[in-house]
């Protein structure tokens, strides 16, 4: 266990600057609030959903359509509205190019 | 950290971190004599050849580096290379092309042909005989020290997971920029896993033709998995990564490339073959785990690392991949706590202190560097206290006939 950082929840890791999900780094149920480390602050976020360890959460409203950013980079497209503090996970997230090789006839 | 390792010189190039006499058949026929010339000499390492039958003569050609690259690699003392007769194999994989080959190097190569000793029984004899000489002169030569810069590292991941791309790849991308500026060389590969990745390390060619070349060997895979049907993002990722966390193939690439450091990308590499200088490169190739290694090792890698994220691994598991590059010891490293704590033997590196936020990356990565050192001086890693070698399955482009 970490030390009560005054939060005494779970954590989050993002390693770069505005990216729209972060890793947790410990599992985060429901109304939790999981503390969030960027690479410039720390800060409080009320987990919406449970969130298994090592999985994303996502630090912002994300509306179904929008691409959704890690490691700097368009890691997807979310398939549904994802609420801040929810898990980001294949129930709302689809990779950039995975319908595009269905549409094509060889 | 350390600027040297203590290592076996060779008359040319590179020193090695181990002594290895290499056991090389050349032929499925010779498979046979080459395992039980290994169950009565101590201290070899037994290569088994797929053969070249049925196959056309590019991947004949690939056939040929790899048993070359072998042979060639610093780890390699000597060789005992085993055939049924001179002109039995296709021209491609011959002996007389790898002797000639292998030349340059002045290591000790013996052949042994069935044909030519009378048989297998006493092609067996005879390839006792000389493994026991090349296993004994081995062991006369000493460690001695040898630049950081001699070490080329070879990487593999596994299992990735959610905390791959964000601690045991960027830990290990930390080390091998360290190694990269010390003169070092680094290969890193699975084309399968820079798809949705690739322009951004196109993006750090250090020439034209390597970004053009990394381009065009994600295109292949993807155009290989579009040929039988499939989109390669529903084999990739795999179930275990997509449980443990990693949701996109772009998502799982983006964190992959991490591990490679951040320094520009030297050259992209047909499989199994080595650099010709310093740096970081990228070679073509397979994302299993029982065929990359052996790959890398022709390459000239003489340490393996495999940067595992293992969220969904078993209680103390088995190291994944056992002895799986024949010649060239393999690290296992996690950047994940959870198996840390699953794992109390078999672990050689724990970079989770990334994930924790305790250590800083240059920290970790200075003492991933020390990690590669103490195993390039002979510590043996994890899975070289197992006798168990796992089977190596070569990866060809194919067609078979």
């Amino acid at each position: 266990m970490r030390e009560d950082d005054g939060t005494n929840g779970p954590g989050a890791l993002c390693l770069h600057e505005g990216d729209d999900v972060a890793v947790m780094r410990d599992a985060g149920n429901e109304g939790a609030r999981c503390v969030v480390v960027t690479t410039r602050e720390r800060y409080a976020l009320a987990l919406a959903t449970d969130v298994p360890f090592g999985h994303k959460v996502a630090l912002r409203d994300i509306e179904a359509g929008e691409r959704v950013v890690k490691y700097g980079q368009p890691i997807g497209v979310a398939t549904a509205r994802i609420p801040a503090g929810a898990h980001v996970h294949i129930h709302n997230l689809a990779g950039l190019n995975a319908t595009s090789t269905s549409a094509e006839t060889y | 950290m350390a600027a040297t390792f203590l290592g076996y010189a060779r008359d040319t190039g590179r020193a090695g971190v181990r002594n290895k006499v290499l056991l090389l058949p050349i032929d499925r026929y010779s498979n046979q004599v080459a395992w039980t010339i290994d169950q009565t000499v101590a201290g070899l390492s037994r290569f088994t050849c797929p053969g070249d039958m049925g196959r056309h003569a590019r991947d004949r050609d690939r056939l040929f580096r790899i048993m070359l690259g072998l042979i060639r690699n610093p780890n390699v003392a000597s060789v005992l290379m085993l055939t049924v007769r001179a002109d039995f194999n296709y021209p491609e994989t011959r002996a007389q092309r790898l002797l000639d080959a292998a030349a340059d190097c002045g290591k000790p190569i013996e052949l042994v042909t069935i044909d030519g000793e009378g048989g297998v029984g006493r092609a067996t004899l005879a390839g006792e005989r000389i493994a026991r000489q090349l296993a004994r002169a081995a062991s006369a030569q000493p460690r001695v020290e040898a630049p950081l810069g001699d070490l080329s590292v070879g990487i593999k991941c596994g299992v990735s997971d959610g905390t791959s791309g964000i601690s045991g790849n960027p830990a290990l991308g930390s080390a091998m920029d360290r190694l990269v500026a010390a003169q070092g060389t680094v290969i890193f590969s699975e084309t399968t896993e820079i798809i949705g990745a690739e322009h951004l390390l196109a993006a750090r060619a250090s020439d034209e033709e390597t970004g053009r070349r990394v381009l065009a060997m994600a295109g292949r895979v993807e155009a290989a998995a579009r040929a039988v049907g499939e989109d390669i993002r529903s084999i990739n990722p795999i179930p275990s990564n997509i449980k443990a966390g990693i949701t996109t193939l772009e998502e799982k690439s983006l964190g992959a490339i991490a591990k490679g450091g951040t320094t520009a990308l030297r050259g992209a590499l047909d499989h199994g073959v080595a650099p010709d200088a310093p740096g970081l490169y990228f070679m073509d190739g397979w994302m299993a785990a029982n065929s990359l290694p052996v790959a890398l090792a022709a390459a000239g890698a003489q340490i393996i690392v495999l940067q595992s994220g293992g969220g969904d691994m078993p209680f103390d598991p088995p190291v994944p991949v056992i002895n799986p590059a024949l010649i060239s010891p393999t690290m296992f490293m996690s950047g994940n706590p959870q198996l840390a704590a699953k794992m109390p033997v078999g672990l050689d590196f724990d970079a989770s202190d990334v994930l924790s936020g305790t250590r800083s990356l240059a920290e970790i990565g200075d003492a991933l560097l020390d990690a590669f050192v103490a195993t390039a001086s002979g510590r043996l890693t994890w899975g070289e206290t197992q006798k168990y070698v796992e089977v190596q399955e070569l990866w060809f482009d194919g067609p078979f006939f």
